[in-house]
């Protein structure tokens, strides 16, 4: 229910961020034509201005403006500045004009520093941190579900102790460093020159008309490398989220009851544990959808991959506020569409939560 | 299913992952059949557009190859060479007429051939005040106009509005562009270059001048491989983003039987890998996935060099570089937010003193950098003034300049300290600087040897943007950050006339006075060279003197090529190397 008034909220943040950021857009890009020179400087304004209403600028910001009776009459008696003066101006105005074309048109404005949509910019970047997020996603819970599970049905024994014990130090490994290593051991000949060490795909052999299925195994060694650094800590956290999960069924009466009427190990584990040990689980997943789309800085940076990591990274460095902010917008949308998933995740994984009004 | 038997399956998941992984790393091989040469860079350029958008280092890099110009500076002798003009300009005695005659066997990829109109039509394209080309536009301010010779369609005349030592080599970095190509309709033709230069200039004035700039400004132009045509021996034939630019040897180009080292193409393709990290970089090289490497940091350019297989395939070497580390010192500070500390000249010079720059160079960039006196590189023998000594590491004499100036450690805290205005004010001032892991050693170095005198150094990192914004701002104490120019010295007006202090151009320290601002307007206008040496010559004096930049050094760039290349060049001038002249043994 609060997912339209939170995407609203959403949007009017990253908008209020587009207009407050330092400098003006139309100035910003008017300096991209008149630059320095001594030559335009006298008809500079008139250029800036001409940006600006192409730019819909010199519209009003919002579909209201409040202000006191006094900010449009200078001598004006001192009461005035107490009488509050509101202003309608309809749809008319920058939001409404940055929403419409963002809604009806997915245009997010040109980015200052390539001159692209922005549009294009992200639809560009995507496909590798997608592929690498999604996949990671699908490692890490194939993984660490048996692994969670195995070790709350063993719990306290051998296996436990030396997962746990693994798994500690997995997560307590900062990325970068992982990322490093793996480099150093797995794509250095001196060591274990095994994968590539850089980039997606070989320049030189790559070749676009290739069927999908070879250009898959052309990219899978690139992958490899970044695919681990992306899934090691993953799998360290949710294995202990599955294992805690796990271990307050197994405490439970019901299982007790089960086994008391006769029910086998397997049985009990994924019909009775299992489904009711998910909620952690689902919660997590939750934080999938916006991470599938921003990606890791670190890792693309020290892998080269060309994804949405190194997208924003580059946006902040160069103030290209209308990528940072396009970023904004459908990273807060992809957090409240996976909240809404996990709601229904939830209620599909126990009967017993209901959304609907009794 | 029990869960073991889960565990088993997850195990060989895995498992095929990696062996997938290691068959498919059976593609990778080399390219030793095709001359295919793949070197990298550590960012894409944001647009290849000849005219439009931002320029950078990576654009410059793909059209060394893809783009020509009338004539350019020829990487082995910095001189400047005609490339598509039969010789360099004749220039009239007034010095403001430069007059070329076009080769006339340079042609487009439509067969057509290059002529005057698509020079003229480039220029008005640059000069346009609403074409995007900001960063580059003034550079052409001082073009007054190009006039066709009536009696050789190829020869023409660019006339200079003012005397400038620029103005012979107007043409080096004007990418031309085909006026068939992007102005079939003849919009330009109803517009002069002298129009472009009127101060009023009004788009709407000319009838479909706005709607053809907007289709000409439109980043598409400058990223669709199709659109990215140019005169050069190779095109743009595939740009992976972030990924590669894969420049590809055209088919019967007008400059193949050329014998110019510029026009010879032996790769049948150039492959620029982006890789923004040096260990992918060093990694590449290793695994011998590079054929040509011009960004290696210190440490792993030294570290190859320990390694027999790397020696064994690959020449390496350095080169000087046209740039230089340097720390600006805010001279004119606002006295609020930054106090006066370094208004006084020696105040600065004895924080020249204290600035362990032998020692940086030594322990940082392992002394491969050379040091410089002033604003320009010893490699510029002629302009370089080599009177100026060296300003060597020294506590005592930094102590005593800094008592000789007033400031004293007065309440024992091992900082230094003055009255100014009446207030007591410390010797402790930010150094702002942009957040590398290099730049904090070079910070941290200089704290702990301008502690021994009792300066206070606080560390101040910054990302690049906001370090320019500060700059531009004069919203600093000291700021280290780097500059670089080309083959010829650049204006020095830029970093040392009052006006670019005034209007919050790149004069960051705020040096300069009447007499400055003269010698930089004559010897800006000064068109021989040995009389221009010895202005620039004195202007460095000037500036050694009052110390509002401390200058540390060039660092040099290190090459690796491939051994399966006959012996290549190696330059000072960017790129460093001629790829298109990379010829298998």
């Amino acid at each position: 229910m609060l997912f339209i008034p939170a995407m609203i909220v959403i949007t009017l943040i990253a908008f209020i961020i587009n207009v407050e950021a330092p400098g003006d857009p139309a100035e910003r890009l008017v300096n991209a034509s008149i630059g320095n020179s001594e030559t335009y400087k006298v008809n500079r304004q008139q250029i800036i201005n001409q940006k600006r209403k192409e730019s819909g600028l010199d519209l009003p910001v919002f579909y209201f403006s409040i202000n006191t009776l006094s900010s449009s009459n200078t001598e004006s008696p001192a009461w005035y500045k107490y009488v509050p003066d509101i202003h309608f101006y309809g749809t008319h105005n920058q939001y409404h004009r940055w929403l419409s074309a963002i809604v009806l048109h997915g245009d997010f404005g040109t980015s200052y520093d390539t001159r692209m949509p922005v549009i294009n910019e992200i639809i560009t970047h995507l496909p590798w941190t997608l592929i690498l997020s999604l996949l990671s996603t699908l490692l890490a819970f194939g993984i660490s579900i048996p692994i969670g599970m195995y070790a709350a049905q063993k719990r306290g024994k051998m296996f436990d102790r030396i997962s746990a014990t693994g798994l500690f130090i997995l997560f307590s490994l900062p990325n970068f460093f992982v990322a490093s290593m793996l480099l150093v051991f797995f794509a250095n000949p001196r060591f274990f020159g095994w994968f590539p060490e850089s980039g997606v795909q070989d320049a030189v052999l790559f070749d676009q008309t290739w069927p999908f299925w070879v250009k898959l195994v052309h990219w899978a060694p690139y992958l490899v490398l970044p695919l681990i650094t992306y899934t090691y800590s993953s799998i360290a956290f949710l294995s202990r989220q599955m294992r805690a999960g796990a271990i307050e069924i197994f405490d439970q009466d019901y299982i007790t009851t089960a086994r008391a009427k006769g029910l086998g190990e397997t049985t009990i584990l994924w019909k009775h544990v299992f489904r009711n040990s998910l909620a952690p689980i689902i919660t997590t997943f939750a934080h999938v959808f916006p991470i599938a789309v921003t990606g890791s800085i670190i890792i693309e940076s020290l892998f080269s991959i060309p994804g949405m990591g190194r997208e924003i990274y580059q946006a902040v460095l160069n103030y290209d506020y209308p990528v940072i902010v396009a970023i904004f917008t459908i990273i807060g949308f992809l957090t409240l569409t996976g909240y809404l998933v996990s709601d229904i995740l939830y209620a599909m994984a126990d009967p017993r939560i209901s959304y609907s009004k009794k | 299913m029990k869960i073991h038997t889960m565990l088993k399956y997850a195990v060989i998941v895995a498992g095929l992952c990696v062996i997938t992984g290691l068959a498919g790393c059976k593609n990778r091989s080399g390219n030793d059949k095709n001359n295919i040469v793949v070197t990298s860079w550590p960012s894409q350029p944001a647009t290849l557009n000849a005219v439009c958008g931002i320029p950078s280092s990576a654009r410059v890099l793909v059209f060394e190859y893809t783009q020509k110009t009338l004539t350019r500076t020829d990487l082995r002798t910095l001189q400047q060479i005609p490339i598509l003009v039969k010789s360099l300009a004749e220039v009239s005695p007034d010095q403001k007429s430069f007059t070329y005659t076009l080769r006339d066997d340079v042609k487009w990829d439509d067969g057509s051939p290059l002529t005057v109109d698509d020079v003229i039509f480039t220029m008005k394209a640059t000069k346009c005040p609403i074409t995007d080309d900001a960063l580059i536009r003034s550079t052409y301010d001082n073009v007054k106009d190009i006039v066709k010779d009536p009696s050789n369609p190829l020869r023409f005349t660019m006339i200079a509005k003012d005397l400038y030592f620029n103005n012979k080599l107007i043409f080096n970095e004007l990418y031309l562009v085909e006026k068939k190509h992007w102005d079939s309709s003849g919009v330009m033709d109803k517009i002069s270059i002298p129009d472009m230069d009127d101060p009023k200039f009004d788009a709407n004035k000319y009838a479909g001048l706005a709607d053809w700039m907007k289709k000409f400004n439109d980043g598409a132009n400058g990223h669709d491989v199709k659109k990215l045509c140019g005169l050069g021996a190779y095109a743009v034939s595939d740009w992976a983003a972030n990924t590669a630019i894969t420049l590809t040897r055209k088919n019967n180009w007008w400059g193949e039987n050329d014998t110019c080292a510029y026009n010879k193409a032996y790769p049948s393709k150039i492959i620029i890998k982006i890789i923004p990290n040096d260990q992918s970089r060093y990694l590449a090289v290793l695994n011998h996935n590079l054929d040509a490497e011009m960004w290696l940091f210190t440490d792993s350019y030294l570290k190859l060099k320990e390694n027999k297989d790397f020696n064994d395939h690959y020449y390496s070497g350095t080169t000087d570089q046209i740039t230089c580390n340097l720390l600006f010192i805010n001279t004119r500070p606002d006295g609020k937010t930054h106090p006066m500390l370094f208004t006084d000249k020696i105040v600065r010079r004895a924080l020249a003193y204290l600035t362990p720059v032998d020692d940086m160079n030594k322990t940082i960039v392992k002394g491969m950098a050379t040091r410089q006196a002033s604003f320009l590189q010893p490699l510029f023998k002629k302009f370089y003034n080599d009177t100026l000594k060296l300003i060597p590491f020294d506590v005592d004499k930094a102590k005593d300049l800094l008592a000789k100036a007033g400031w004293v450690d007065s309440d024992g805290d091992n900082i230094r300290d003055k009255k100014i205005n009446g207030k007591k004010v410390q010797l402790s001032f930010k150094l702002t600087y942009s957040a590398t892991p290099t730049n904090k050693e070079y910070v941290l170095m200089m704290k702990d040897a301008m502690y021994k005198a009792g300066v206070d150094l606080e560390p101040d990192p910054v990302d690049q943007g906001a370090l320019q914004t500060k700059a531009a701002a004069h919203d600093f104490d000291m700021m280290l950050t780097a500059i670089s120019s080309g083959a010829v010295p650049d204006d020095p007006g830029q970093l040392f006339d009052t006006k670019n202090w005034m209007n919050n151009g790149s004069n960051f320290s705020g040096f300069g006075n009447a007499v400055s601002d003269s010698l930089i307007a004559k010897s800006n206008r000064e068109t021989d060279e040995d009389k221009r040496a010895v202005m620039l010559k004195k202007l460095q004096a000037m500036v050694y003197d009052e110390q509002p930049i401390i200058f540390l050094y060039g660092i040099k760039r290190k090459i690796v090529i491939s051994k399966k290349y006959e012996t290549p060049g190696m330059y000072v001038e960017r790129p460093g190397v001629m790829l298109n002249n990379l010829k298998l043994k």
